[in-house]
């Protein structure tokens, strides 16, 4: 099988993440942060580790602002209930995924910033959103659906002159993209583990800056400050209760090691240039339509497209049956991005490139993509 | 027998202090259990170091932004760990 779903998740991991899981498992599975033997602060100072390795990967200089989730949803979700109500306004962009879109709708105001047919937003759009009761901006560094990148820093200038926080949501782009949470101006980030960080399943993080204040949603034990009904007011107890995935974290190092030895800036470019392979050869087959910035420099390695006429679900269903490659059909829990690309009837078919995907896989792609399109326009012809 | 115990509440904070002790001054510094009779009542981390270069572990702290809660000297007397807080 061919795996072309690296937005979803990273199915491959670096071999030292394997041996790392298995070895942490056995090693240091007892309850980090609870008592003082042997074992248990040994899974913590190996879950440290791994910190500083996140933490160097995002130019982040005090460790105790992450805080461990099992996925990039928990992280927006803690983020979003924990500093808005029903009070506040918050900003977001068309091309947000439902993990941000969800929460900010059942807790707050929000106003929208439009996308173009290419999944870009105007930054000078939001100027006319800001509102008295506004609080927050909160940006995907890159669309789920098309892999657009949207100009972050540009979005906390404008934040920032308005006195107002900014969220980034780096589910697709940690640790496959530049990162820099001083230099990028921002104040909160949620990321994934699990895809471009190449982490096992159960990882994710929430990285808070030394200006916000947080509440913490869910609450419990965190191994400090037992005594109290109250929840620690400090980082990252506060926001971090309940047992934590520790061979999971700790398996998290080998990966985040792996790519701050190769640089997120040339993975980034890699997955790039494997994207724009992939869409210069579609644009020789005449009944396909692909979706975003094209092969412009502000995408990363994740390209939306469909066969003029056919169903996204089922162009990706006989991807897999009939060609052996793993694509995802539909809309990829971002309706309000298909709306702005144009695809919102359709869907769209997404083919996803990560850390070890070659060119030859985006040949193959084309390839099945090109005889798919020959059948399904003989077909429509009665041919 | 004399230590000194930095209270620091998060594990995280500990393993910080630890960490940067041991890196910038070789200090012999351990994350422990807070003891019962300076914890507030509850479990938190601190951290055993030597009382000798107080003046030194406060300047890494300093330097590294490393927020901790107290110092306590913690002494045997008569077989017993004793603890007195330092202002
Ligand atoms: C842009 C974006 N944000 C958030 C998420 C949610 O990530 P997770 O699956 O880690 O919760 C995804 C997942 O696809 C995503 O693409």
């Amino acid at each position: 099988m061919l795996y072309l779903d690296n937005a979803a998740t990273s199915l491959k991991k670096p071999p030292g993440v394997y041996l790392s899981m298995m070895k942490n498992t056995i090693a240091n599975s007892a309850n980090s942060g609870r008592g003082g033997h042997f074992y248990s602060l040994r899974a913590t100072k190996k879950i440290y580790e791994t910190t500083e390795s996140i933490c160097k990967l995002f130019n982040i200089d005090s460790i105790e602002r992450i805080a461990y989730t099992q996925n990039a949803t928990y992280a927006l979700n803690m983020a979003i209930l924990g500093t808005l109500d029903k009070n506040s306004h918050v900003i977001i962009t068309q091309m947000e995924h439902n993990s941000v879109l969800r929460p900010v709708n059942k807790t707050c105001r929000y106003s929208v910033i439009k996308a173009d047919r290419h999944g870009r937003i105007r930054p000078a759009d939001i100027l006319n959103l800001i509102r008295p009761d506004t609080k927050m901006i909160i940006s995907t560094h890159a669309s789920n659906v098309c892999g657009t990148i949207m100009p972050i820093s540009k979005i906390s200038e404008i934040a920032h002159k308005n006195g107002l926080l900014f969220m980034v949501d780096a589910a697709q782009t940690a640790g496959c993209l530049p990162i820099d949470v001083e230099k990028d101006g921002i104040d909160l980030m949620a990321f994934s583990g699990h895809k471009g960080l190449m982490t096992p399943m159960g990882v994710g993080g929430l990285y808070v800056g030394d200006n916000v204040s947080i509440n913490p949603v869910i609450t419990g034990g965190t191994g400090s400050m037992s005594e109290s009904l109250v929840q620690p007011d400090f980082l990252p107890d506060m926001l971090q209760s309940g047992t934590l995935n520790a061979p999971a974290i700790i398996a998290a190092k080998e990966s985040a090691d792996l790519i701050l030895k190769e640089t997120p800036e040339a993975i980034g470019a890699k997955e790039h240039e494997l994207a724009v392979r992939l869409i210069n050869n579609l644009m020789n087959i005449d009944n396909v339509i692909i979706y975003g910035v094209g092969n412009d420099k502000d995408r990363n390695g994740t390209v939306a497209f469909n066969i003029r006429g056919m169903d996204s679900v089922m162009c990706a269903q006989i991807l897999n049956d009939e060609y052996k490659i793993c694509t995802r059909g539909g809309w990829h829990c971002a309706y309000p991005a298909h709306c702005a690309l144009g695809s919102e009837k359709t869907g769209a078919v997404r083919a996803s490139f990560g850390y070890f995907n070659t060119s030859h896989d985006a040949d193959k792609l084309t390839d099945a993509i090109y005889r798919i399109s020959k059948h399904y326009k003989h077909k429509k012809n009665g041919v | 027998m004399s230590n000194l115990i930095v209270t620091a509440g998060s594990v995280t904070t500990a393993i910080r202090l630890e960490k940067q002790l041991n890196y910038a001054g070789d200090l012999n510094a351990a994350v422990i259990h807070t003891p019962p009779a300076i914890s507030t009542g509850g479990c938190s981390y601190s951290v055993r170091t030597s009382p000798d270069k107080l003046s030194l572990i406060k300047q890494i702290m300093s330097n590294k932004k490393i927020r901790v809660r107290k110092f306590y000297i913690e002494e045997l007397v008569n077989g017993e760990r004793v603890y007195s807080a330092l202002s």
